[in-house]
Parts: structure tokens; sequence; C-alpha cells
């Protein structure tokens, strides 16, 4: 449970640390939340909600903190152009699942990618005794 | 297998992140890449600025600058620009016009270049084609070469451009501007081309009527027999020229030739060809609004309570959002210029500086000329011209089309001009015949310079000499001073043309109907401190005949405007501030009125039902001025449409295919109504002998049931009937919640408040300027100093514009410029 809220955690800050820094694109952050999957040995299912819920709630957080400042100004009018509605509120959870999905994947992919580095060393090494 | 099942996520993810971040294109649609638009820290909702305005920051890059530049921007985000030299206070607008509507200029330059389809797909296809086949590139280019031969005020322009790709290259995606998101495209650096596009497409906007009015008349006159033609499209004069009758005007320098074969009306034929199959329709798509036009004027200290010269100006344009106008102060050693440009054109275009106040109308002289070109064949290589085979040039252009292959165009390039109509590529009146196009717009120019010395004259003589050189669009120049002088100049490159030259399309085979010679800039029509203490114009006739140029086809310029405008000067006097935004935002309409005068004299009330007189009684009192819930406007308007309607329509059936005929022009018809009511009342083509009596009520009845399902919708009311939109510039389908809907509003197209709310057309900009010792003024503009949507500076300027307000200018030095209680921020560099 620990190991969960840690990740859970670290993806929140990790996705945030990167994506605030615009300079890389938008998608840079999986390559960090890539990392969490790959050292935090959480089985499959933890690993992708962990990573979703990290990443889904700092974007969720950065869209409620934008659209807060700016009074709805834009929000509203995106709504209406994407959704055909006011409810602006609906955006919060489309970004925030956008950011979850890719984040939960990635992390999915950090543990294929553990595994697989963990069968190349088993496969790497040659026992003493069969020198 | 097992491989396969252990890196399952990292292709899966791989294979997300590639979706999400992929511009697909369905349907021809450029769609945005969603993972980029939704994240919260690249996308659009990085684009929600922040209300508070601590956090509005602006950065230039003090190696580009030579001194010490300060900007202080006013509760309106109206920049105050203090700089030391004229490369940093360009460059500092530079940066500015980009940093508030960087997508807006791209966007109209990419109208201009013919390239929107680049970046729209091939749904933009035919508005390219149309501005590749006029020649904007070609124009583009040689302008280009023109401004080497002044290589000083070049370098200004070029530290303005520097300043703008300064602020574009400083951007990183999430800092790109929404449009650009939702689009997916990035921004490009800017150049002087894309100035120039710009300044050509203002000149398209504001001079391409006149190719539909000569098409139009062309195909009129070529149906009608010649006295019908002149019976219903004669000579107009209302009685109130820019420059007054009595006028005295010198001898010209130049007379110019009228053909001896003397083939006026008998020009040439538009009509009679085969049509070909494969037609595109190429004007169709992006007419100009035939609603262009502009109020200016201004009077002497003896008009004025405060004893101080006051100028007003107002141009009309489509309003749009992002607004077309930016508002800013430009400061250089204490010199003080303020007002509006494009953003994408340097310095000020209409403002005021220390000294003297100016302001602009269209001209609309005719500048624009048709001639049928005689190809040996469809390739365009050889033509007709004085008994000879003439090689023509083949310009091609490359349209590149987003998702699809690109399109080349070919144009041929005569000695008569731009070979735009084809039979392939037609106008809707250009009948299938190859037209050259001869135009001002193709002449090389440096115009777009001309705004610095404009800028900085301190008298008339200076502001004369520094617009000397102005091409086009040819404007009605308004002026005034501080020491209470006014004037006013017609100020464009005109052709020196016979009586008539140029009205329909002419044939191309020789050089009679050429141009022969422009008009010297210093024998415009021009006027300075009058007698009667005032000077307007209202893109009305520039002239009566006694001025010795040809003016063009009185038929095609604006009347009511003017005549309001005169008579409210004449019969005032003790004008300030507040009396000319009432003049200014005054909504009564005089062909309204005239209207009224025909029908209250003719109407045969006593043949009405009781119903039918219910609504007739409520014109009866009425002012004809049209304000926000007026219901006889509502009736007026409609009963007047189907009215004019009626005369239109009888055209109809003469022409080929039924197509209608060019309308008839309604001052000339209200003119000749009221003087000439028996003969004008029997309409042209019918059977029946009609008269002015019969067609009033047979127009009035007709329109009783329209007025009864407009009362039970409760749309009877003048903005209710007509509400206002201003669209964001991707138009009301695409991005409707971009733009702004419905303000209660009044005006009308025909009143000095021309506001057109079926058009979206209307006063662009409203500015007062009292030149007093300490200069005052106020101005307005629909929309906002931002161009970004998500911005609170985007339109926070209509609703006050829309209720006739305005606000007051904020004119200070860089020493008071502090201590003004309305200035929000200030940066230093």
């Amino acid at each position: 449970m620990l190991k969960f809220l840690t990740a859970f955690l670290l993806a929140f800050i990790l996705s945030f640390a990167i994506c605030i820094y615009t300079l890389f694109p938008w998608w840079s952050f999986t390559i960090g939340i890539f990392f969490i999957g790959y050292y935090f040995n959480l089985n499959a299912f933890l690993t992708f909600f962990s990573n979703f819920m990290g990443v889904a709630a700092c974007w969720f957080f950065w869209a409620v903190y934008k659209d807060y400042n700016n009074n709805h100004i834009l929000s509203i009018k995106m709504s209406q152009i994407l959704m055909h509605s006011n409810r602006y509120e609906i955006l919060y959870f489309i970004s925030a699942l956008i950011g979850g999905i890719l984040g939960g994947f990635a992390a999915l992919a950090g543990k294929n990618m553990q595994r697989i580095m963990t069968e190349k060393r088993k496969k790497d090494y040659i026992p003493l005794d069969e020198l | 297998m097992n491989k396969i099942k252990t890196s399952v996520f990292i292709i899966l993810t791989v294979i997300l992140i590639f979706a999400l971040d992929y511009g697909f294109i369905i349907q021809g649609n450029a769609l945005p890449r969603l993972g980029y638009l939704f994240s919260p820290f690249h996308g659009f909702w990085s684009n929600a600025e922040s209300a508070d305005i601590n956090k509005f920051k602006i950065k230039l890059d003090k190696d580009n600058l030579e001194a010490p530049v300060d900007i202080y921007f006013d509760t309106k985000m109206v920049p105050h620009i203090y700089a030391q030299n004229y490369n940093d206070l360009y460059y500092t607008q530079g940066y500015l016009h980009a940093k508030f509507r960087l997508w807006q200029m791209d966007f109209m330059t990419r109208v201009g270049g013919g390239r929107l389809s680049e970046v729209m797909g091939e749904k933009t296809l035919q508005i390219d084609q149309l501005f590749r086949r006029l020649g904007f590139n070609m124009a583009a280019e040689n302008n280009l070469k023109e401004l080497d031969t002044e290589p000083k005020k070049k370098q200004l322009l070029e530290n303005y451009i520097l300043g703008i790709n300064d602020y574009i290259k400083s951007l990183n995606t999430s800092e790109y501007p929404l449009e650009f998101k939702l689009l997916n495209y990035k921004p490009e650096l800017w150049d002087i081309k894309k100035t120039l596009l710009f300044h050509l497409y203002i000149s398209y906007d504001l001079t391409s009527g006149l190719l539909n009015d000569e098409l139009g008349l062309t195909n009129a006159k070529e149906i009608l027999s010649e006295a019908i033609y002149n019976k219903w499209y004669g000579y107009f004069d209302f009685g109130f020229p820019v420059i007054p009758k009595g006028t005295p005007f010198a001898p010209p320098s130049f007379i110019p030739q009228t053909p001896s074969n003397q083939q006026v009306l008998n020009s040439t034929s538009l009509n009679k060809q085969a049509q070909q199959n494969k037609v595109q329709y190429l004007n169709d798509y992006l007419n100009p609004n035939p609603n262009n036009g502009s109020n200016n004027w201004a009077v002497t200290r003896s008009k004025s309570s405060n004893k101080s010269a006051i100028l007003c100006n107002d141009p009309h344009l489509a309003l749009k959002l992002p607004a077309i106008w930016f508002e800013q102060q430009l400061t250089v050693n204490n010199w003080k210029v303020y007002g509006v440009t494009f953003p994408g054109i340097p310095g000020i275009l209409i403002g005021f500086n220390d000294s003297i106040a100016w302001g602009s109308t269209n001209a609309y002289r005719d500048v624009l000329d048709t001639y049928k070109i005689n190809f040996k064949d469809s390739t365009q290589k050889e033509y007709k011209f004085n008994n000879k085979w003439v090689q023509s040039e083949i310009i091609t252009e490359t349209i590149h089309i987003r998702g699809k292959p690109s399109k080349i165009e070919k144009i041929a390039k005569t000695n008569l001009g731009l070979v735009s109509f084809t039979p392939n590529y037609q106008n809707k009146y250009s009948g299938g015949h190859y037209l050259a196009l001869r135009w001002t717009l193709h002449t090389p120019n440096s115009s777009i310079l001309d705004n610095h010395n404009m800028n900085n004259a301190q008298n008339f003589t200076e502001f004369k000499k520094s617009i000397n050189d102005f091409t086009i669009p040819g404007q009605n120049f308004v002026y005034a001073d501080r020491q209470g002088n006014i004037g006013l100049i017609q100020q464009g490159l005109f052709v020196a043309k016979w009586q008539g030259q140029g009205d329909f399309t002419s044939e191309g085979q020789d050089d009679n109907y050429t141009w022969q010679k422009m008009i010297p800039s210093n024998e415009n029509p021009q006027i300075y401190n009058p007698e009667y203490d005032y000077v307007s114009s209202a893109n009305q006739i520039a002239a009566d005949p006694s001025y010795p140029y040809y003016l063009g086809n009185s038929t095609l310029f604006s009347w009511t405007r003017a005549i309001a405008i005169n008579k409210a000067l004449q019969n005032n006097k003790n004008f300030d501030i507040i009396k000319m935004m009432q003049l200014q935002t005054n909504s009564y309409n005089i062909l309204a009125s005239e209207f009224k005068n025909i029908y209250l004299k003719n109407m045969p009330i006593n043949e009405l039902k009781t119903h039918e007189l219910d609504y007739f009684s409520l014109l009866k009192n009425w002012d004809c001025t049209y304000k926000i819930n007026d219901i006889a406007a509502t009736i007026s308007e409609i009963w007047w449409d189907n009215f004019y309607k009626k005369y239109n329509d009888h055209f109809i059936a003469q022409s080929q295919n039924n197509k209608k005929l060019y309308d008839i022009y309604d001052g000339f018809l209200i003119q000749q109504l009221k003087n000439n009511p028996d003969n004008y009342g029997d309409l042209p083509f019918s059977t029946e002998k009609e008269t002015v009596a019969l067609l009033l009520k047979l127009s009035f009845q007709e329109i009783i049931p329209n007025l009864d399902s407009l009362k039970k919708v409760n749309k009877l009311g003048w903005f209710q009937y007509n509400p206002l939109e201003i669209a964001h510039l991707l138009g009301t389908t695409a991005v409707p919640s971009l733009g702004k809907k419905i303000y209660p509003i009044s005006g009308n197209g025909y009143a000095i408040n021309s506001i057109k709310p079926a058009s979206s057309h209307g006063p662009s900009w409203r500015m007062i300027i009292e030149m007093g010792p300490k200069i005052k003024g106020v101005a307005i503009y629909p929309g906002g100093q931002s161009g970004n949507p998500g911005s609170k500076y985007y339109d926070n300027f209509i609703q006050t514009w829309a209720s006739n307000s305005y606000f007051w200018i904020i004119f200070e030095t860089a020493e008071t410029i502090g201590s003004n209680k309305n200035i929000l921020t200030q940066f230093h560099f």
C-alpha cells in the first residue's frame, strides 16, 4: 500500500516537474513515468492504477488551476467548440483521462522493460561452477 | 511470442503517444493533436490567460535594442511605448503586435498570399486560387523591390519585423496562440513580403468591389437597350460631393484622348459565350463586402465650443474577432503618436500626434478595369493586340494543399493586365471570357512606408507630402491641427480617364481603351480651411463634373451618410466631443426618410385593411432613426427591401438563364420617384401599367404575413429582427463560441452609425479628437487588444461599443504617464 502511494505521489510530482518545463514536448513526462514503472515492482494492475491516478490528478489539478485563474473564459468556449455544451468541467476529466491513460501505459511499459532486462540478466548470468 | 508479450506495453505506449500526437486529417479537415491540445501544460489550457494582471509578462530582447524602452499598459491593455529612436520603437511595436495578434497576422497574410490551403486543406482552395489569380504574389514581390529605393525607411520596417520574429522565436509549443493548436500548425517567421501581402489584402478589400460593379453593369448594359439602360442606371447627383460644389479646380495638366470609334456603351459583350462544362466560380466565394465605407469629418475653431479643431473618423469594415485594429501610443524622444494600425503594418494608420490628427475613408475611385483578351488558343500564349499576335508571359503559382497533392495555377500576363478570369475560372458575371485586370493594386509602390512620415507630420504641408506617393487603396484623408486648420485630400494613384472610360468591360484588341496617364497627386481633389468651417467625406463621389478628370460611375458611390453629415455640420455650431459622439452614433436613415416621403404622399391608405393600417400607422410618426427596439424601423426596412426588389426582379426575365441583373441604384431610384413618379412608377418590362401607389400597396401587403410571424415570436423590434454577430475569422460554423453574439444595438447601413448586422459590418473604429491646447480624445473599436480567445481582453470593448459609448484616450508624456491612475502595469527594458 505504501509502495502504491509512493508510486502515485511520485507520478504526480514527476509528471508535474517535467510538464511544467514546457520546452520539452507535451508527452515527455511518459519517460519519467516509465522509470517509475521500471523501479517500483508493483503488480500490473497497481502499476497502471498508481501512475494513471498520479498523472491524471496532476493534469486535472493544473487544468482546474489554469481555468480558475482564467474565470472559465476559455474553457466555456472550448467546451462549446468540442462538445457543443457549456459543461466546461468535462474538459478537466478529458485532460485527466488522456494524461492518466498515457501515464498508466508508460508505467506498464517500464514494467515490461524491467522484466525484459531481468530475463536478459538471467540469461547473461553463467553459474561459476560451469566455468 | 513471449518477447512480444513482455514488450506489449512498450509497443502500445509508443503507438498511443504517436496517435495522440498525430494530426489526423478527416474529410479534408485538419484535426488537432489531441494529447497536445488537452495537455494542461502545453495545450489550450495554457492559453487560458490569467485574469491577474501581475501574471502578464513581456520580454524584449535587450540585445536588439539600442537604448532603453519603456512600455506602459493602460486599463484597456493599450501599450504606450516610449523609445529613444525609431529602430527601437518599431522593434517594440512589432514585438507587441505579434504578442497580441500573431495568429490573426498569420491568417491574413495566408489569405493574401493564397496559402490558406497549406493549413486548412482543400476547403479553402477557392480562396487561394482567387488571390493567386489576382496576382498578389507578383504584386508583393514588385513592391518588395520598390522598397529598396528608400533604404532608410526600409530599415525601420526591418526592425518592426525583427520584433515580430523575436517574439515568434521566443515561443515554445505551449505558448502558440490557440488557433495554431486547433488547426495543428506552427507559426512561421515573418518577413516583409507578409506585411506587403496584408497591405494588398486591405487594398483588395477596399477596391475589388469595382470588379463586380464593372462586370455587372456590362451585363446590364448589354441586355437592355441603351435607352432603357440610361433610364434605370442614369447619372446620380444628390448634391454633396466630398469637395463641395462651386469649389474651383485648376485646369488639368493632361486631357485623356477619347477613342475615335466612340464605342463606349457598346465597348464589349460578356454574355454570348458558350458555357464550358468544367467551370469554377471564383469570386462568388469571397466577395468583398459591398458595404465597405467610412465617415470622417473635421470642424474648425469657429464651430467648436472649446475653440479647437475637432476631427472624427469611423472606418467601416467587416467586424471580426480578433478585431482588425490594434491600438497603441508610439513615442520617440517625446514625440507622441496615438491611434490604430492593422497588426502586421508598422506605425499608426489612423490617429493623431502632438500637432495634427488625421483619418481616412475609402475613395472608391475606379482603379480597376477589365479587358477582353483574344487569345490564339487555350494555352493563352499569344493574344491579338493592334492586329499582331503578342506573346504573353505565363506566371506559375503552386498551391500546396494539406493532405492532398499540390495544385498549379497558370495565369497569363498581358500588357493589359493579368488574365485572372478564363473559361475555366469564372466570376458570376465574366461569362466565360478571358478577362485581363488592369488594377493599380499591381502598380509597384512603397505606400507601406508612408505611415512613418505621416506620423511625424507637424502641419498640412508635411502631411500632404507624407501621403503624396500613396497609391492604393485611394482614401479621403481628413486633417486637423492644433492651430485650428482643417483639410481634406483625396489621395491615391488615380487614372486620368476620358468620360465613361472603364465603366464597362472594354475590348482588349487594341490600345483604344488602355490607360493613358495617371493623375498627378497635386491635381487630386483637395480642400484646405474652407469658408464654411468643416470638411467631410462618406464614400460619396469626390467632386461634381467641374472637376477636370472623370471620377467614375456616379451611381456606385454612397450618398445617405454624406447628406446626413453635411446637414449636421452645416446647421450646428458649438461642437464638442460629446456632441460629436452623438453625431457619430446617429442612426437616422435618409433613405428611409425619403422613402417615407414617397409613401406618405402616394400610398392609397383607403385601400388598406384595418390590420394593414395598424402597421402603417406605426410608420407615420416614426423619426426614421433605427433605435434598438424600434418596430417602425423593422417595418420600414422590410417594406423598402420588398419594394426595391420589385424593380430589380423585373429585369431578371430579360437576362440569360434568368440571371439577376445588377441591381439598379437605390439612391437613383429614390430620387426619380421623388422628382419623376409618373415615369418611374411603371416597372420595366411589365405588360401592365403600374403606378407608384400600386407598387407601394402591393409591396406593403405582401410583407404583412412576414410582419405577423415576426410579431408572434417577438422579433419585430429592430435589434431583435436584425441581431449582430461578430464572428471569429475562422467563421461561425467552425468556431461559433470564439465569436460574440447578439448585442442590443441601434444603427443602419444608410445611417452615420452604419451598423449592418446582416453582414456583420460597421464602424470598426470610432475616434473623436479635439486638437486643443491639451489634446483630448475618445475612441473605441468592437473587439479587444488581445487576439487570444482565452483572454479577458479579447472582446472586452464590444459591449461598450454596442451601447454607443467610448473610452477616453490616455495621451501622456514619458514624465507624466507613470502617475496616470489608469495605468495597469509597466515594463522597462
